[in-house]
C-alpha cells in the first residue's frame, strides 16, 4: 500500500484566518485513521509559526507541536517543511498542499520576497515562491502540488510548475478553504494509489460541497506531463490569431473583449472558452484551436464549479481588456514569456491603443 | 389656483428592518436592479485592477431611488468580481465612505486580505 506525506502550509493572514485553520485542524485530526498518511500542517500565523504533525496510532491521533523560528524567506520555510516531511517518511510519496492568499500571475521580483516576511498578512503566493520552494528541496519535486489560494489554476502557473509537480490542483477564481477533514476521511478510507487518484478525492470533496451550497468557488486538477504539448499546440494557434489582428480585428476585439469567459480576476479568461471564440470564423485558426483543445484535455483530470462561475473549464490564461497591464512585468522569469500567446497579447494591447489615437506601451521584449 | 410651494422632506431616521435590506452582496448572475425600499441607491462595485498588495474596485454603475419614484435596470453579468451595495438611507454615498465598509464586507468573506481592496475615486485618472 502506497505512504503518503501529505504536507500543508496554510499562512493566516488576520487572527479570523488563524481561527479557521486551526478549526480545519481540528477536523483533520477527527478524520485521520490510517498510519498511511503522514499528516503535518505548518501554519505561520502572526504570532509565529507553528508545525503539528499528526499521526494515527491504535492509541488515538496524536499531535506533536513544533516551534520553527522564522527567520528565513517564505519559500525557505515551505522547503523546510518538505524536507521535514521527507526526512520523517522518506519512501512516502508527498502531497504539497499551499493553503494562502494568491495572485495567479504575479509581480515576482518583489525584493521582500527573499527576505523574511515582515507581516504574514501582506503575503500573496506567487507561483515563482513555490516552484524555488519545491526545487530547493532535496526531492526537487512532489507527487502532487494543489494550491488553495486565489487564482491559481493558469496554463501559465500550471506550465511553470511542470517540472516539480505531476499532477497539480487549484482554483481558477477566488478560492475558499478546501473541506480538509473530508479530504482527510477520503484518503484515510482508501489510501490513494497514486498522484491522480489523490487529486480527486481533493476535487470530489469540493465538489461535494458545492452540491451542498456549501460553497462557492472551483477547483480543478491537471497532469503536468502534457502541458508543454498544450503550450507547443498554443504556440501554432496565437501565431495564426495575431494575424488576424490585422485582418479581422473586429472580430479578434469582439472575442477578447466581449466573448471570451470571464473570471473573478480582470486580467484573465478560461482557457478553453478562448480558443472556442477567438478566429472562430478562419478555417487555419479553427484547425490550430482543435489541436489546442485535444492536448488540453490530455492534460485535464477533474473539475468541479459553482454556477456562479459558468463556462469555466479547469485552466485560465492571462488575457487582459486592459491596455495597462504590463506584460513584461506579469511575465517576468516565466517560461511563458518566450511563447507565442505572449506576442499575441502584446500586438492586442498595440492594436487596441493605436486605434483610439494612443502611444503603445515600450516593450522590452518586442 | 396658484399651487402650493413644493416642499422636499428629508428622508427620517433608518429603522432597523429597513436596514436589513440594505449591504452588501455578490453578484453572481444577471440581473434587474431596482432598489430595495429604505435605501437610497444601488451601486456596482466591479474588480478592474490588481497589484502584488491590492485589488482596485471602479464605480460601475449607480442607480438611484427616491420614495416611491425608481427605476429598472438590467446588468448582465460577465463572470468578473462585481459587488451590490445598496445604500441606507442615511448614508453618504463617496470612495471615502463605502472603502472600510468594502474592506469589512471581503474580510468576511475570506478571500483576500484585510487592507487590499480600494475603491478608484471618480475624480481619480
Amino acid at each position: 500500500m502506497k505512504r503518503w506525506n501529505l504536507l500543508i502550509y496554510a499562512i493566516a493572514a488576520t487572527d479570523d484566518e488563524h481561527r479557521r485553520i486551526l478549526a480545519q485542524l481540528a477536523a483533520m485530526r477527527a478524520a485521520l485513521a490510517t498510519e498511511q498518511c503522514n499528516l503535518v500542517l505548518e501554519i505561520s500565523a502572526a504570532a509565529g509559526t507553528q508545525r503539528h504533525w499528526l499521526a494515527f496510532t491504535p492509541a488515538g491521533v496524536t499531535d506533536r507541536v513544533e516551534d520553527i523560528v522564522a527567520d528565513r524567506p517564505i519559500q525557505a520555510l515551505m522547503t523546510g517543511l518538505l524536507d521535514a516531511g521527507h526526512a520523517h517518511a522518506p519512501d512516502a510519496a508527498t502531497a504539497f498542499v499551499l493553503w494562502a492568499h494568491g495572485s495567479g500571475l504575479g509581480h515576482m521580483r518583489r525584493p521582500r520576497d527573499h527576505e523574511p516576511p515582515a507581516s504574514v498578512g501582506e503575503l500573496f503566493l506567487t507561483h515563482a515562491l513555490v516552484e524555488q520552494a519545491i526545487r530547493a528541496s532535496h526531492k526537487h519535486a512532489v507527487d502532487v502540488l494543489a494550491l488553495n489560494a486565489c487564482w491559481m489554476a493558469t496554463l501559465e502557473v500550471a506550465y511553470a510548475m511542470r517540472g516539480v509537480a505531476e499532477v497539480q490542483v487549484g482554483s481558477q477564481v477566488y478560492a475558499q478553504a478546501w473541506p480538509y477533514g473530508a479530504i482527510v476521511a477520503a484518503i484515510s478510507k482508501s489510501v490513494p494509489g497514486g498522484a491522480e487518484p489523490l487529486a480527486r478525492m481533493i476535487v470530489a470533496a469540493v465538489q461535494a460541497e458545492l452540491d451542498h451550497g456549501q460553497r462557492h468557488d472551483a477547483v480543478s486538477a491537471v497532469r503536468s506531463a502534457p502541458l508543454s504539448e498544450v503550450v507547443t499546440a498554443l504556440d501554432g494557434y496565437a501565431a495564426r490569431v495575431t494575424a488576424l489582428i490585422d485582418t479581422r480585428w473586429s472580430d479578434v476585439r469582439t472575442a477578447v473583449a466581449s466573448d471570451a469567459q470571464r473570471l473573478d480576476d480582470p486580467y484573465q479568461v478560461d482557457f478553453a472558452s478562448l480558443i472556442d471564440v477567438l478566429g472562430k470564423s478562419d478555417k487555419q485558426a479553427q484547425k490550430a484551436a482543435g489541436a489546442v483543445s485535444s492536448r488540453l484535455r490530455k492534460a485535464m483530470i477533474a473539475s468541479a464549479a459553482h454556477a456562479s462561475h459558468p463556462g469555466i473549464r479547469g485552466l485560465s490564461i492571462l488575457c487582459p481588456r486592459s491596455t495597462h497591464v504590463d506584460l513584461d512585468d506579469v511575465y517576468a522569469d516565466t517560461g511563458f514569456a518566450k511563447h507565442g500567446w505572449v506576442s499575441f497579447l502584446r500586438a492586442f494591447q498595440h492594436k487596441a491603443v493605436t486605434e483610439r489615437g494612443g502611444t503603445p506601451r515600450a516593450s522590452t521584449s518586442a | 389656483m396658484r399651487n402650493s410651494p413644493r416642499q422636499i422632506t428629508e428622508p427620517g431616521p433608518v429603522e432597523s428592518a429597513s436596514d436589513a435590506t440594505c449591504g452588501f452582496s455578490r453578484v453572481d448572475r444577471d440581473l434587474e436592479i431596482v432598489v430595495p425600499p429604505h435605501c437610497r441607491a444601488s451601486v456596482l462595485l466591479k474588480l478592474v485592477e490588481r497589484d502584488e498588495r491590492h485589488r482596485y474596485y471602479a464605480w460601475w454603475l449607480v442607480v438611484a431611488r427616491h420614495d416611491l419614484d425608481e427605476v429598472a435596470v438590467r446588468y448582465r453579468y460577465t463572470g468578473e468580481d462585481t459587488i451590490r451595495f445598496d445604500v441606507p438611507a442615511n448614508a453618504v454615498l463617496s470612495s471615502a465612505a463605502l472603502q472600510p465598509l468594502l474592506a469589512d464586507f471581503l474580510a468576511h468573506d475570506g478571500t483576500m486580505p484585510p487592507h487590499t481592496p480600494i475603491i478608484k475615486g471618480l475624480d481619480l485618472p
